[in-house]
């Protein structure tokens, strides 16, 4: 569980998140939406521990990791992030990257395990190109990879979808909908489109100027009729 | 249209101003060749017996001294790079200011403190030690360079993307993050700066010599002294010269694009949580660091006897400080669009390569060797004519031909780190141009503009070797004068001098600093200033907002 406690988050005169509370459940997944610059990407790097809060709390599994005195080390706190920038690392070949995570384990299973992961994504031809020699959308795909191949009980995902072609997307969300269903993993997918938001359909949050709007109950008509359909068609596949 | 040739019109016009005044000395120095017997040619140009082994020791040395330095330098930089806010981060910023002494303060501070040493051991009954020879050279010589590989270290590290670096922290502790990812994305720029400090430290000789050292630079320069003939000190240094272009095409051979654009929204890229072994060597690399300052600043201050003959001293030294820094000013102000047309020309397609040899090969140059050369070409009847020759034109002429390439080498590692499409998105909106590179371009360059004029004008205050020789009477530089009061041995003089000479050193750093402070006060803290900065003359990072 994430739990997050009166988080507040300032960068001199910017205020980024105002007074944020949330309970995240295992095995939900969460949709986090809201326009550019309305706190989304600064509320996921203080719940991964790469920032420090202004004030407030975060607990994980229980344990107090985020205070503003004191951070546990990201590593440390059973997360996986998808950066809204695939960042990966440019001397590292697209194998290299995905097995960074689990580095320090038996060879072979790293291999088997990254390939697996690799097959799910469909870039397993990929393997010995470097991130320079990739597609915006390839890239993107490599870096969920990196995230996922270590089997995180938590996820946060910060717009994993943009550049990938829409052919794909419905089978990514559907990978992300399977992690909560049969892992139990704590998804927190975020996104500035709300379609994207409710097609996942778990719980739906709004930020706006870095404080949530309104949670779970979306007021009508807020979500554009012609969204509805696709809800559906993803539905059923 | 016209732009455009405004523009072509300036990069040749640049590269004439620089083949003059930077090649110009060497290039003179070939037709004083013609005098040398044909014979002798393979003797000098090839080293043998025990000028072979003069040249493997003084590259061991060299490159013993560049390990050293960059190595201490990069673990010391990564500590330095945590110290963020309050009083941690202004303690970082007078590290950094404080560092660049000039090599003589180096020698002369441990020579002084090896003395204070054996004094003690002797009242003990010891034998004292002996402080010389080519460990000695080469403590001394690391911690003069150390400032120069802090800061290209830190340039190094800051140029690595902290989103790469965070992408590594979900990951494993901060130790392996810094061996797999860190390291490896700042090793091109690190290998660089290695690059610049074994050439440093290649062509000097004071230090060695004050430690009875014999290098083969001093090789060459004994040469002339013995047979005054300009071509033969050529001949010799041209092992010194391949040396020196070799180690510059491998150390900066994988210097790649790296795409870089410059961030406003700064964070560290190392982990805070640094406590394994690497946390160990850069607290130990940061201890040598901090040596390196405090020595010769109690060393000096303990040798001054008295308030009143400091004040002496320096209001003696008055007319030469006036004169030292006017010099080193317009040294350095005339080196930078010179080392920027040399560096945009290494990096464009044509003639690459001819550019790349015309900034390496001047660095490996010793400094008489080039004030010999400037003598050839002024003290001719065309230089009679200008009446150069004999006037303060001829220190700023010869500081201009040694050190612009080290400017130019500085900028070529910063601007070959930009992000070309940060320049290209411009080129898309407007026609190529004045404006647009007065706009675009020139901000995006700044940073490695301002490196490269610090660097030149810290250089210049300390140069000795070349101006030596080119100086008119009455036209001494500090430099010179702490030079000659060495040898009659006016210690308490010497150390006056000295002391003022780094105030001026330390110019620039305290400039920066204050500028910075200005300029920045708020909390927005652009790290491209930042980035490309040497250490002193240059706020190394800026992550100590808020
Ligand atoms: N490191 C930073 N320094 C200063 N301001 C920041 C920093 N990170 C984010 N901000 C500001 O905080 C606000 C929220 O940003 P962000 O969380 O990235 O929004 P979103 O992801 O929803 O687009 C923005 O106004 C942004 O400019
Ligand atoms: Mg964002």
């Amino acid at each position: 569980m994430i739990k997050v406690d009166g988080l507040s988050k300032r960068f001199g005169e910017v205020i980024a998140l105002r007074d944020i509370s949330l309970e995240l459940l295992p095995g939900t997944v969460t949709a986090i939406h809201g326009p550019s610059g309305s706190g989304k990407t600064t509320l996921l790097r203080l719940i991964a521990g790469l920032e420090a809060p202004t004030t407030g709390a975060i607990y994980i599994g229980g344990a107090l990791v985020s205070t503003p005195a004191a951070l546990t080390a990201p590593h440390h706190r059973g997360v996986g992030f998808v950066f809204q920038e695939a960042a990966l690392w440019p001397h590292m070949t697209v194998y290299q990257n995905v097995a960074f995570g689990l580095l320090g384990l038996p060879r072979h299973e790293v291999k088997a395990r990254v390939a697996e992961m690799l097959a799910q994504l469909g870039i397993d031809d990929l393997t010995r190109r470097y991130p320079g020699e990739l597609s915006g959308g390839q890239a993107r795909r490599v870096s969920l990879a990196r995230t996922l191949v270590t089997h995180p009980p938590r996820l946060l995902l910060d717009e994993p979808l943009t550049h990938i072609h829409h052919e794909m997307r419905s089978e990514i969300l559907n990978l992300i909908e399977q992690l909560a269903v049969n892992r139990g993993t704590t998804v927190v997918y975020v996104t500035h489109e709300l379609a994207e938001a409710a097609r996942l359909g778990g719980r739906l949050i709004r930020m706006e100027e870095g404080a949530i709007v309104w949670a779970d109950a979306c007021p009508a008509g807020e979500i554009p009729a012609s969204d509805t359909p696709n809800r559906e068609s993803f539905r059923a596949d | 249209m016209r732009s455009m040739s405004t523009m072509r019109g300036a990069r040749l016009a640049g590269a004439l101003a620089y083949t003059l005044l930077v090649l110009g000395p060497g290039l003179s120095l070939c037709f004083s060749l013609s005098g040398i017997a044909p014979a002798t040619w393979s003797d000098l140009l090839i080293p043998h017996g025990r000028r072979l082994d003069l040249l493997w020791r003084s590259g061991a040395l060299a490159a013993a001294v560049a390990f050293g330095a960059m190595a201490t330098g990069s673990l010391a930089a990564l500590r330095l790079m945590q110290w963020r806010g309050g009083a941690r981060a202004t303690l970082r910023w007078l590290i950094l200011i404080l560092a660049p002494f000039p090599a003589v303060t180096h020698a002369q501070a441990w020579s002084w403190l090896a003395g204070q040493f054996n004094r003690l051991l002797q009242r003990q009954g010891m034998m004292g030690i002996l402080f010389y020879g080519w460990g000695v050279s080469w403590w001394v010589q690391m911690l003069w360079l150390m400032p120069i590989a802090i800061g290209l270290a830190l340039v190094a590290f800051e140029s690595v993307d902290p989103a790469l670096v965070e992408a590594g922290r979900m990951h494993h502790a901060g130790d392996r993050v810094l061996t797999h990812v860190v390291f490896p994305l700042a090793m091109p720029l690190l290998l660089a700066g290695a690059g610049v400090i074994f050439v440093l430290s290649l062509v000097d000789y004071a230090v060695p010599s004050l430690f009875q050292v014999n290098v083969y630079a001093l090789e060459a320069f004994a040469d002339f002294s013995a047979h005054n003939q300009p071509g033969r000190a050529l001949l010799l240094a041209v092992p010194l010269l391949f040396t020196t272009v070799a180690v510059a095409l491998l150390s900066q051979a994988r210097l790649r694009p790296a795409a870089l654009s410059p961030s406003l929204h700064p964070v560290s890229p190392l982990a805070q949580d640094q406590t394994g072994w690497l946390g160990m060597l850069a607290q130990g690399a940061l201890i040598v660091v901090a040596l390196g300052m405090a020595v010769p600043l109690v060393s000096l201050a303990l040798q001054m006897d008295s308030w009143s003959h400091f004040v002496a001293s320096v209001s003696a030294a008055g007319p030469e400080i006036g004169y030292t820094l006017r010099v080193a000013l317009v040294t350095a102000l005339l080196s930078s669009p010179l080392a920027y047309c040399a560096a945009q020309g290494a990096l464009q397609q044509r003639y690459r390569w001819l550019w790349w040899l015309a900034i390496t090969v001047p660095l490996a140059v010793p400094g008489p060797l080039i004030g010999i050369g400037l003598i050839g070409i002024w003290n001719s009847a065309l230089g009679h004519h200008l009446a150069i020759y004999g006037s303060p034109v001829m220190s700023v002429l010869a500081s201009l031909a040694r050190y612009t390439p080290f400017g130019a080498l500085v900028l070529v590692a910063t601007l070959r780190r930009l992000n070309p499409s940060l320049v290209e998105a411009a080129r898309v909106l407007r026609p190529g141009g004045l404006r647009t590179w007065l706009r675009v371009t020139l901000p995006l360059h700044a940073p490695g503009l301002l490196a490269a004029y610090g660097l030149v004008f810290c250089l210049t205050l300390c140069e000795l070797s070349a101006t030596l020789l080119v100086a008119a009477p009455g036209q001494g530089t500090l430099s010179l004068r702490i030079y000659n009061y060495l040898h009659y041995g006016a210690s308490d003089t010497v150390a006056g001098l000295t002391l003022v000479l780094t105030m001026l050193v330390l110019a620039p750093g305290v400039v920066a600093f204050c500028a910075r402070a200005l300029v920045f006060r708020r909390n927005a803290s652009p790290r491209f200033l930042a980035r490309g900065l040497a250490p002193g003359l240059a706020p190394g990072s800026s992550h100590d907002q808020g």
